[in-house]
C-alpha cells in the first residue's frame, strides 16, 4: 500500500443518512455546488474541530473528490520523496516549467466514507511524465466521475480508466502526451446516459469523443477548432431537450447527442476553466481570464441553434437572457443558490446578482486582502455560501442579498480542489490530506 | 541614430503656432480636426542613440532603459547628451522609478532591483527582492516602493534602506495589474480589470484598499499629476489606454470622481501587440504618460506624441503633437524637454519607412 492513509486519532464517528440524493458522483455533484440541507452539515471547523476522520494522501492531486454511497473515489499522482506542495496565490515561479524526470505513479482511490481507511486502490500508469505541467497543476487534477455503477478516472495525456465500485479494471484508453501550454491538464470527464464525454482541447489537435460507458468503444469523435482549455463539459438537460454544452477560449458550443454542433457563442476569454452548469432554465457559462479587461457571464436560453452571438452593444438576445460583461471567472465556476447567481472573483471577491435578471444585487465584496487567491469553486447549504481559499482557509458567507463574513475555517495546507457534499459530511481535499468533516453538535 | 532621425523628426514636427486646428488620424484612420488653443511647438534638439525601451529623467540625467540595460545619459547639453555610465540586470527591464540617487527597477522574475547612481559613471546594484510574479512597473513614494507584479497583484516594499528592501505587504487587484503610480502615502493601481484602485501604503503589513474605481475604457498606463506642496498628496491622476486619456480627481481618495475623458490618438491593443512580438505581448505597453506642471504627455505609439493641457481638468485640450519615425514607446518630461522613446519602425505597412528604421530617445524642447 501507498505511504500514507493513516488515520488520525480523532475519529468521531459517523454520521450517516444515506439516500440517492446524498452521492456526489462529480465534479461539484449533482446541483454545481448546492447540496439539500442538513443539520449535520458544518459551518464551524479547523484541523481537529468537527473532524470525523482525516487521513493523508500520498502524492499530489487537485481533482475532487466524488462519493457513492459508502466510498468516497480520488485520484493521485504519487512521485518519489517529499510532497513538493507549491506555494499558493497568483504569481510565475519562471518562465518555464520543466518536466519531472522522477518515476511518477497515476493512482486511483477508493476510501470507505465512514472510517477514512482506504478500500482499494490501483495504479494505471507509472512512469515519468511525458508533459510538462504548471507549477501549481498537478497531474491528476480531472476529478473522477460515477454513475453508481462505474468509476471513469481520466488523467489528461495518460488515459480513460474505468473501474468498477469493487475495483476491477473493466476498460481503459490510453493517450497520447498533450501540449497544454506546458501547464498541464484539468478538464474532467462527463457520464451521461451510458456515455463518457471527454473534451480534449489543446495546443496540437482539440477534439471531443463520446465513449461507450460499458465498453469503452468510441462513439464519436469531433474535431474542435480550439487550443488550450480546462473547461468540464456539462450535459444540459432541459424541457426542449438535453446537449452538450463545452466552453473554450474562442467559443461555447453545444453538440446533440451526436456530436453534432446546435449552436456557439462568441465572446470568451482568453483561456478557460469554470464549468458551466444550470438552473431556473438557463445554462449559466462564466469565463473570467485575469489579463483580460471584458470577463463575461452568460445565462443562455434553451431552444438555441447556430450563432447565438451577442452583437456589439448587446446584452441580450432571444437566446441570451442576459450578459454581464465582468463577472467572470478565472478557475472557480459559478455557482446560483436560491435566487441569486454568486461570482467568486479568483483574487478574493464575491459578487452576487440575481440570477433570472442579471440584475445587480451586491457589487464586488473583499472577502479577505489576506487570502492568496481561489481556486476552489465555491459551494452552498443551509443558507451559507462557502469559499475555500488556496491558503486552505474556508470563507463562510451568508447567503442572500447582503453580504455578511460570518467565518473563516482554517486547515493550515494549500486547497485547491473543491470538495464533495455528502450524508450531512464536507470531504475536503488539501494539498496532502482528505477530511471528512460534520457538525459534532448535530449528532 | 543621429541625424537621419533627427532631419526626419524635425519634418515630422508640427507646429501649432500658425494653425488654428490640425488634422490627425485616429486608430480607425478617419480624420478630423482638433482644435489647438495654445501657442505649442516642439523642436528636436538632440537624440540618444537606440535601442532603447523606457526613459526617465531627474536633473540633468536621463536614465534609458533597453532590454536589461540601464543607461545614464548626462543631458546637461541636450544638443549632445553624453551616455556617462551603464548597468545590465539579469532580466528585461519593464518598469523604473527614479529618486534621489536610486533607480527602482522593475525587474520581470527578478523583482524590485535598487541602482545607486549616485556615480552615474558607476551605477551599482544596492538591492533587490524577488517578487512573487513578474515585476512589471515600480513606482516610488519617500521610502516605499510599490511594485505591479502582473498575476501576483501590488507588492509594497520598504525601501527606506534600499541595501536591504523589505516586503511590507501585497494586494489583489481584480484583474492582473497593469500599471502603478505613487504619491504620499497612496499607491494608485490599474488592472486589467480597467480597475482604479487606490492603496494607503503608508502601514506595513497587507496595504488597505481605500477604494475602487471602476472604469469602462481600458487601462494601460497610469501617472499622477505633480504632488500638492503642502499635502505632498496628488490631486490629479491620468490613465490612458484604448485611446483616451482617464482624468481622475484623487483629491478625497475614498471616492477618486473622473472628471473627463479625452480622446486620444495612439495605436490599436493588436497593433501593439504585434511590434512587441509574441514573447513580450503582455509586457510591452505601447504608450507611456508624463507630466509637467498642467501639462500631460501622452506616448501615442504610432500616432505619435500628443500634449494635452490639463489646467481645467474637466476640460483637457490638446494643444500639440509630435510625429515620429517610429512609434513613440514612452516618454519624460522634465522642464521644457520632453524625452521621447522612438521604437523601431516595424513591418506594418503604414509604418515602412526605409529611411528612418532607427530608435532610440530624441531629445524635444517645448516652446511656447
Amino acid at each position: 500500500m501507498a505511504r500514507g492513509w493513516l488515520a488520525a486519532g480523532f475519529i468521531v464517528g459517523a454520521l450517516t443518512v444515506a439516500s440517492a440524493s446524498d452521492q456526489w458522483p462529480r465534479f461539484r455533484g449533482l446541483d454545481a455546488g448546492i447540496a439539500a440541507d442538513h443539520p449535520a452539515l458544518p459551518d464551524r471547523w479547523s484541523r481537529t474541530e468537527n473532524v470525523v476522520w482525516a487521513v493523508d494522501v500520498p502524492g499530489m492531486g487537485w481533482s475532487s473528490p466524488v462519493v457513492w454511497g459508502d466510498l468516497i473515489f480520488l485520484t493521485s499522482a504519487v512521485a518519489p520523496g517529499p510532497i513538493d506542495v507549491p506555494k499558493p496565490g497568483f504569481y510565475t515561479p519562471d518562465y518555464s516549467y520543466p518536466r519531472s524526470t522522477e518515476v511518477h505513479r497515476w493512482m486511483v482511490y477508493a476510501v470507505d466514507f465512514k472510517t477514512g481507511k482506504i478500500r482499494w486502490e490501483r495504479e494505471v500508469h507509472r512512469g515519468a511524465p511525458a508533459a510538462q505541467k504548471h507549477h501549481k497543476n498537478t497531474y491528476a487534477s480531472e476529478t473522477p466521475v460515477t454513475d453508481g455503477e462505474r468509476v471513469y478516472t481520466y488523467f489528461g495525456g495518460i488515459g480513460l480508466f474505468v473501474f468498477d465500485l469493487a475495483g476491477k479494471l473493466l476498460w481503459s484508453k490510453p493517450s497520447d502526451p498533450l501540449q497544454m501550454r506546458g501547464w498541464g491538464t484539468a478538464a474532467s470527464p462527463t457520464v451521461h446516459e451510458n456515455r463518457v464525454y471527454i473534451v480534449n482541447d489543446n495546443d496540437t489537435a482539440s477534439s471531443m469523443a463520446a465513449y461507450d460507458a460499458k465498453t469503452g468503444d468510441i462513439i464519436w469523435r469531433v474535431a474542435r477548432e480550439e487550443s488550450s482549455n480546462w473547461s468540464t463539459p456539462f450535459v444540459w438537460e432541459h424541457d426542449l431537450g438535453t446537449e452538450i454544452v463545452t466552453t473554450g477560449s474562442k467559443k461555447v458550443r453545444s453538440y446533440d447527442l451526436d456530436g453534432r454542433l446546435k449552436w456557439e457563442l462568441t465572446g470568451m476569454t482568453s483561456i478557460q476553466i469554470p464549468t458551466p452548469f444550470a438552473k431556473h432554465g438557463l445554462l449559466f457559462i462564466s469565463s473570467g481570464y485575469l489579463g483580460d479587461a471584458v470577463r463575461p457571464v452568460y445565462a443562455v436560453r434553451p431552444g438555441g441553434s447556430r450563432d447565438i452571438s451577442l452583437k456589439e452593444g448587446e446584452t441580450s438576445n432571444r437566446y441570451v437572457a442576459w450578459a454581464q460583461r465582468r463577472l467572470g471567472t478565472y478557475a472557480t465556476s459559478g455557482l446560483v443558490y436560491g435566487d441569486y447567481y454568486y461570482s467568486l472573483l479568483d483574487r478574493g471577491f464575491l459578487v452576487c446578482i440575481d440570477a433570472r435578471t442579471g440584475n445587480e444585487v451586491y457589487a464586488r465584496q473583499r472577502i479577505s486582502g489576506e487570502a492568496s487567491g481561489f481556486t476552489a469553486s465555491p459551494w452552498a447549504y443551509n443558507g451559507r455560501i462557502f469559499a475555500l481559499s488556496e491558503d486552505g482557509d474556508t470563507f463562510v458567507m451568508q447567503a442572500g442579498p447582503e453580504f455578511k463574513l460570518l467565518g473563516k475555517n482554517a486547515l493550515d495546507e494549500m486547497a485547491l480542489a473543491s470538495p464533495a457534499i455528502a450524508q450531512g459530511s464536507l470531504i475536503l481535499r488539501t494539498a496532502s490530506k482528505l477530511y471528512r468533516i460534520t457538525n459534532q453538535a448535530a449528532r | 541614430m543621429g541625424e537621419s532621425l533627427r532631419r526626419h523628426h524635425r519634418v515630422a514636427t508640427l507646429t501649432a503656432r500658425a494653425v488654428i486646428g490640425i488634422v490627425i488620424t485616429c486608430c480607425s484612420g478617419s480624420a478630423r480636426f482638433v482644435p489647438v488653443s495654445a501657442q505649442t511647438r516642439l523642436e528636436v534638439v538632440g537624440s540618444i542613440p537606440g535601442p532603447a525601451e523606457h526613459v526617465r529623467v531627474q536633473g540633468t540625467y536621463a536614465y534609458v532603459v533597453a532590454g536589461p540595460r540601464l543607461s545614464i545619459v548626462d543631458v546637461n547639453n541636450p544638443a549632445l547628451p553624453k551616455v556617462r555610465g551603464s548597468f545590465t540586470l539579469p532580466e528585461p527591464i519593464y518598469g523604473v522609478a527614479v529618486s534621489g540617487v536610486a533607480v527602482y527597477v522593475a525587474n520581470g522574475v527578478g523583482g524590485l532591483a535598487i541602482l545607486d547612481v549616485s556615480d552615474p559613471d558607476a551605477p551599482r546594484l544596492l538591492g533587490s527582492l524577488k517578487t512573487r510574479g513578474v515585476a512589471l512597473r515600480v513606482a516610488v513614494a519617500g521610502t516605499k516602493a510599490v511594485v505591479g507584479d502582473r498575476t501576483s497583484g501590488v507588492e509594497v516594499i520598504d525601501v527606506s534602506n534600499p541595501a536591504k528592501p523589505v516586503l511590507l505587504g501585497s494586494h489583489y487587484t481584480s484583474g492582473y495589474v497593469t500599471d502603478v503610480a505613487a504619491s504620499g502615502s497612496l499607491a494608485y493601481v490599474i488592472d486589467a480589470s480597467t480597475d482604479l484602485s487606490l492603496i494607503d501604503i503608508s502601514k506595513s503589513g497587507p496595504p488597505d484598499e481605500v477604494s475602487v474605481q471602476e472604469s469602462s475604457h481600458r487601462t494601460d498606463i497610469i501617472a499622477t499629476a505633480p504632488a500638492n506642496s503642502s499635502t505632498r498628496a496628488a490631486t490629479l491622476v491620468c490613465i490612458s489606454g484604448g485611446g483616451l486619456l482617464q482624468v481622475y480627481d484623487v483629491s478625497d481618495p475614498s471616492t477618486a470622481r473622473r472628471v473627463s475623458t479625452h480622446k486620444i490618438p495612439e495605436r490599436t491593443a493588436g497593433q501593439a501587440k504585434r511590434a512587441a512580438g509574441p514573447q513580450r505581448s503582455w509586457t510591452s505597453v505601447a504608450g507611456g504618460l508624463a507630466f509637467d506642471g498642467s501639462l500631460a504627455y501622452v506616448a501615442g505609439g504610432s500616432e505619435g506624441l500628443q500634449i494635452v493641457d490639463l489646467s481645467d481638468p474637466a476640460k483637457p485640450k490638446m494643444i500639440a503633437f509630435h510625429r515620429t519615425a517610429g512609434p513613440v514607446r514612452d516618454v519624460a518630461a522634465a522642464g521644457q524637454l520632453v524625452f521621447v522613446v522612438v521604437g523601431e519602425t516595424g513591418t506594418a505597412p503604414q509604418e515602412s519607412n526605409a529611411d528612418a528604421r532607427q530608435a532610440g530617445v530624441v531629445v524635444l524642447r517645448r516652446v511656447s
